[in-house]
């Protein structure tokens, strides 16, 4: 086990050693650089799944607003189903353009 | 045929993909390969085949020059990856590294196609992976250094834990 494998092309030579002390600050400063894009990817990735996932539900509350009666649909029914027609347009355009910051 | 290698005194080296180094690294923080890049290829191909100590990681690329790594945030990578249905794609700039692979507790294979390390002017990376990752994981990535400098060699490590693997680097001559 080495921090460090060196292989020299031109001669064949391998050298493996520990980190310098600035390798080490480095390592150090990369390392925490990685976590904070990762945290960033991870709270995307969660945003995505959640989109996907009232996409879905959306399906099935979508279906039993095209099955509903005409002559006894409520306006306030009407205004709720645009209501929810806006949101999931919402999530589609986040999900097409990858615009994952939020969910709403 | 025995490899072509760099310290062999051919006159000409065959044409093709011709065998530069490799080494082997077990619980490694980061392997680099000195003076791979030079003017006997313009560009060139590195074979890796890696196991990650830890999950949900990327190796990482910078390039190197007279045994030290360019470490400035010139660097910048596109990526597109397929996971079952889903298939995804990202962009990162003004990084420090270039990504190159996925980096898991999963084996990972790529081919890293390097164009033009050794030319003053920015360098292009083009990998394609094969991941074990969940029955199957592409993620293949484009890098670029955006810096018109000659290098002759890289770095590649993990961005968290280590790695155990091989590496391979071969230079395509084209006569």
């Amino acid at each position: 086990m080495a921090d460090v494998v060196i292989v020299d092309a031109q001669t064949g030579e391998v050298t493996e050693r520990a980190f310098t002390p600035q390798e080490a600050a480095q390592r150090a400063v990369d390392q925490q650089a990685a976590a904070a894009q990762q945290a960033i990817l991870d709270a995307l990735n969660t945003n995505r799944a959640t989109l996907e996932a009232q996409a879905t539900a959306a399906l099935a509350q979508n279906q039993t607003a095209i099955l509903a009666n005409p002559a006894t649909v409520t306006l306030a029914q009407v205004a709720g189903q645009v209501q929810a027609l806006s949101r999931q347009n919402n999530a589609l355009i986040r999900l097409v353009l990858g615009l994952l910051d939020e969910v709403n | 045929v025995p490899a072509y290698r760099l310290s062999d005194t051919y006159s000409v080296p065959p044409a093709g993909l011709t065998f530069i180094t490799s080494t082997t690294f077990s619980a490694a923080s980061s392997v680099s390969v000195d003076g791979c890049f030079t003017a006997s290829f313009t560009n060139y191909s590195i074979l890796w085949d890696s196991i990650g100590s830890s999950a949900g990681n990327a190796t990482q690329m910078r390039m190197r020059a007279s045994s030290t790594d360019d470490t400035s945030a010139n660097y910048s990578a596109q990526n597109v990856q397929g996971s079952g249905a889903g298939v995804t794609a990202a962009r990162y700039t003004a990084q420090t590294f270039m990504y190159v692979v996925v980096n898991d507790t999963s084996r990972d294979y790529a081919q890293i196609n390097v164009y033009g390390p050794n030319l003053a002017r920015p360098t292009l990376a083009r990998t394609t992976s094969a991941s074990s990752l969940s029955s199957g994981f592409i993620q293949d990535w484009v890098g670029l250094h955006n810096i018109s400098t000659a290098y002759d060699g890289f770095t590649l490590y993990p961005a968290a834990g280590t790695f155990t693997g091989s590496l391979w680097v071969y230079g395509y001559r084209s006569a």
